[in-house]
């Protein structure tokens, strides 16, 4: 029952967290900005509009948004929020987690490469080479917590966590909450590896590759975009709430509430910061990287 | 196993007919095939019967051969190799029927089936023997069979190569055998190949075995650092010969390592260790390799290589497992390594028959020259996605399940066993996760550049989609990887008796089983899930769409009104960030001519990528042997008379060693 209310707010509020990012770097930058709920007008009017597609195209253009869509769903069902079980948990889940993204992934660059445009195949590209060196640091962090817990699932690890583990290990926690906040942003194309809002195609990571998406097609885009704001930011709040035993509705709250300013952080980042250069994108993986494997090593010591 | 061996005997006479009927090619080719499908037909039964029961079945022939028995044993290892045996030949068999029409009418399609038979058949019975001199004559046997149909077309100079440096790494492999079983008969008299008895053996000489059985199995297999004839071998060879070799034949040295493994039994933990680390260099660099190639096939022949790393990390963790005496360890690294022998069998051999597929069309190999073949060739593009989504390890294709018992061995081991073994479990993780990462890339540049956008060159002839000869075993063998990807449950069950079988013992609790069980029927439960949702959505796009319209247009070229399909992003720009970041292992080497002057003539650019351990290893090394093997030339210089002297000066020489 818990796992349906988790899987529906998630639906439910999931467009929130761009509008909440938005309404921060607004405020950094002394504007007004949109209402946070600009995410649901968009949705909403794309959703009427028909579509345009490319003669080049055949029906894998269409599969990526839909297979993005479905993915990020049977994610939300594998993934435990507020320290309540997700529903379908099991030793190895996160695997699934993970490789169900690497699907979208895969469905994505091949809806790029299928226009036929150069900018759409420069950003499958990039999109392709970068989430190569994401995934690496996700095993390595959920490595770590595994051992932590002596957990094989991600609800296992999520309630395994308690204050005193958390407790003992800071140093740990900490390292891999940056690496796994530096996937966050690689991941959901934001400053410093991507920007969302500039349209110059040679900067441009993840916008460009659906740069020929449109009506109902880029709505399901959008949304699964904010999902996976969502997926992402869940696995920092799922750590980070296990700091205080709660009681499970506070938990729950406490979750989104870490949610909601995860985002805002990454307004602030986003403010703060300029977008890296692409030659320099790697080394900030790979700095995250060295995060984890650190976290590991300290660990290591500990035990 | 009398249905068994009633099967060789149908596949060498079907052979032998199609050889004597070669004037009349349908004949020939009716031969073969049906000859093919009887044999697999009686042998599958035993087989089946044999995963199912775990029963091992030993036949020993009355009549004494040189140097032990000849002996034969079917138990629920080789029947586990047996099945794809049989399933991948009658594919490859239905789908050459077609192939060898684009051979044109002096080639003689009669030695093809000839050595194809025989390869079959000495590919069963490598699986099968029970005494290692009839293990080595099944593999010379086999060897030879191999290089007579990679050398097919041997017109070509470079075929003629390929043939050539298969033969010599083999026959380097073999030479390790040779002293592995001279060692083990030692130890096991006979030449027996059951599990050891005496238990007091010198470990030295057990590393030592070990060791040899690693070099020589592995050539075979094409482990690195002995790849080199891969991605060779697969270019030249027809087809669906590549599809056999990569499918079955290189697993024959997966199966020469695990059946060493049971000989010796009780693994010492560095075995362990050692295999990880050489599973996770092979499937690393395979896949890094593919990466900067652009030939189809060579492609291919690479990502076999990393596959065989994936093996060989499930092995290894199963042995760390083994040695730790933690069998649920040990089920889940060598169930992966078991079932990911069999899904690659099936996902590579289905990309192989697609590149031929698209080759007989296109007449190129070159990634960069096709495009849009999705359009003109969609039976083709289908199975080939779902052999790219398969070979990616994605979910909910069968590449995904073994791999995910991999993991799931790791992430047990690093949770339960002492903190000594998390480095080598996370090192298991971390290759998994980048080959992981890498292949998808790699097959996301395959297929997007071949199969979707605008076709690149203008073909002579149109394209158009195979014969169904061709189509059929591809759909078949697509329907093997999402069937086994969504009954991931039931297929484990049918591993367990191999499983056993080098584990020698069963999970101790049941516990253990209802882990694996329970994680294996959520994981087809997610994917079952995902269909439905993934259903529902498209629905929803339905419904959406239905009341709008969706017009036609090009695509949106950013303002510029002539664009060319030769504006579009090659595979070469596609891979070039990672290519770029791992150069320092690449090296790939690049020629360019820069524009020069106010008005530039031409320019151009071209890279190059010759593998590191040909350039840096190989190369260097058999040309200081050519160098100083060139000494010996002296001796032979084509004089009669001088020959006839060497002869008596032996001759001498014995006669004063004897007198002595």
């Amino acid at each position: 029952m818990n796992g349906i209310l988790a899987i529906l707010s998630a639906l439910i509020f999931a467009p929130l967290l761009p509008g909440v990012i938005n309404k921060t770097k607004a405020f950094f930058s002394g504007k007004k900005g949109p209402s946070i709920f600009q995410l649901y007008y968009d949705i909403l009017k794309l959703i009427r509009k028909g579509a345009v597609y490319s003669t080049t195209t055949t029906f894998l253009f269409k599969t990526g948004p839909v297979i993005s869509l479905a993915a990020m769903i049977i994610v939300l069902f594998l993934l435990p929020l507020g320290g309540q079980p997700s529903i379908l948990f099991f030793p190895g889940d996160y695997v699934v987690l993970i490789y169900f993204l690497g699907l979208v992934r895969f469905f994505m660059i091949l809806a790029a490469l299928d226009t036929g445009s150069s900018f759409e195949g420069m950003g499958a590209s990039r999109e392709a080479a970068f989430s190569t060196l994401c995934e690496p640091v996700l095993f390595v962090s959920l490595a770590a917590l595994c051992k932590m817990t002596g957990q094989t699932s991600l609800t296992g690890v999520f309630s395994g966590i308690d204050s005193w583990i958390f407790g003992n290990h800071i140093p740990v926690i900490l390292l891999i909450l940056t690496a796994i906040y530096i996937i966050y942003l690689a991941e959901n194309a934001r400053i410093p590896v991507d920007d969302p809002n500039t349209h110059l195609e040679l900067t441009m990571i993840h916008e460009v590759m659906i740069l020929d998406h449109s009506g109902p097609d880029l709505a399901f885009l959008l949304y699964s975009g904010s999902l996976k704001l969502w997926i992402f930011g869940s696995v920092l709040s799922g750590i980070l709430a296990a700091a205080i035993p709660l009681s499970p509705l506070t938990h729950f709250a406490f979750c989104i509430g870490w949610l909601i300013l995860i985002g805002v952080l990454t307004g602030i980042t986003e403010s703060v910061m300029a977008r890296l250069k692409l030659i320099h994108i790697p080394q900030l993986l790979i700095a995250a990287f060295s995060f984890s494997v650190l976290g590991i090593l300290i660990l290591l010591e500990e035990l | 196993m009398e249905y068994l061996l009633f099967s060789l005997v149908l596949l060498f006479v079907s052979g032998l007919a199609s050889l004597f009927a070669a004037r009349n090619r349908s004949l020939s080719t009716a031969f073969a095939v049906s000859g093919i499908l009887l044999a697999a037909g009686f042998g599958i039964i035993p087989v089946i019967r044999c995963i199912f029961s775990g029963t091992a079945d030993m036949y020993s022939l009355p009549y004494p051969i040189p140097l032990g028995r000849l002996m034969i044993e079917l138990n629920p290892l080789s029947a586990f190799f047996i099945l794809p045996t049989y399933i991948l030949a009658f594919c490859s068999a239905l789908y050459s029927y077609s192939y060898l029409h684009g051979f044109k009418e002096d080639k003689s399609v009669g030695a093809y089936w000839f050595f194809y038979q025989i390869l079959i058949a000495s590919m069963i019975l490598v699986f099968l023997a029970a005494n290692g001199i009839v293990f080595l004559f099944a593999w010379e046997i086999m060897t030879i069979a191999s290089y007579f149909l990679i050398s097919f077309q041997h017109e070509k100079e470079q075929t003629k190569k390929a043939g050539w440096i298969y033969l010599i790494a083999t026959h380097f492999g073999t030479c390790f055998l040779l002293v592995f079983f001279i060692l083990l008969n030692q130890i096991n008299p006979d030449f027996n190949l059951s599990p050891l008895t005496d238990s007091n053996v010198s470990k030295i000489i057990l590393n030592c075995l070990f060791i040899f059985s690693w070099i020589g199995f592995g050539i075979k297999a094409g482990m690195i650092p002995f790849h080199i004839w891969l991605p060779e071998a697969h270019p030249a060879a027809p087809s669906p010969v590549s599809a056999v070799l990569s499918g079955i034949m290189i697993k024959t040295g997966i199966y020469g390592i695990m059946k060493t493994l049971v000989i010796l039994g009780n693994p010492p933990v560095w075995w362990g260790w050692f295999l990880i680390i050489i599973g996770s260099v092979s499937g690393i660099l395979g896949v890094l390799f593919a990466l900067a190639e652009h030939d189809l096939k060579k492609l291919l022949a690479y990502h076999s290589v990393e596959n065989i790393g994936i093996i060989t990390l499930g092995l290894g963790t199963g042995l760390i497992g083994l040695s730790e005496k933690n069998i649920l360890i040990a089920s889940l690294g060598i169930g992966g390594s078991l079932l990911h022998i069999f899904n690659h069998a099936v996902f590579k051999s289905l990309l192989f028959l697609g590149a031929g597929s698209v080759y007989c069309q296109t007449h190129s190999l070159d990634i960069d020259h096709s495009g849009g073949l999705m359009k003109k060739m969609p039976v083709t593009g289908w199975t080939f996605l779902i052999g790219s989504i398969a070979i990616s390890g994605l979910p909910p294709l069968n590449g995904f399940v073994s791999e995910f018992l991999i993991y799931l061995a790791s992430f047990t081991g690093m949770a339960s066993l002492s903190p000594a073994f998390i480095m080598i479990f996370l090192a298991t993780i971390l290759s998994l996760a980048l080959i992981g990462g890498l292949a998808l890339t790699c097959f996301t540049k395959v297929f997007g550049i071949m199969f979707l956008g605008e076709s690149r060159t203008h073909f002579a002839e149109p394209v158009k989609e195979s014969p169904s000869w061709m189509t059929s075993p591809m759909i078949l063998l697509s329907l093997f990887c999402v069937l086994i990807g969504l009954f991931a449950p039931a297929v484990f069950k049918t591993l367990s008796r191999p499983i056993l079988y080098i584990t020698g013992s069963s999970l101790s609790s049941i516990s253990d089983w209802h882990f694996i069980y329970e994680s294996l029927n959520m994981l087809s439960l997610s994917c079952t899930v995902f269909l439905v949702v993934l259903f529902l959505v498209i629905l929803l796009r339905r419904f959406l769409l239905s009341r709008q319209p969706a017009p036609y247009k090009e695509t949106w070229g950013c303002g510029f009104l002539f664009p060319s399909s030769r504006m579009q992003y090659t595979a070469s720009s596609f891979s070039d960030p990672l290519k770029k970041l791992f150069q320092f292992i690449l090296r790939i080497q690049k020629t360019h001519a820069i524009p020069e002057s106010y008005f530039p003539k031409e320019a151009s650019f071209s890279t190059h990528y010759n593998d590191i351990f040909n350039r840096f290893f190989y190369q260097p090394v058999f040309s200081k042997f050519v160098k100083i093997t060139r000494v010996f030339k002296g001796f032979q210089h084509g004089m009669l008379q001088m020959y006839v002297l060497y002869i008596a000066l032996v001759l001498c020489l014995l006669l004063i060693w004897k007198v002595k």
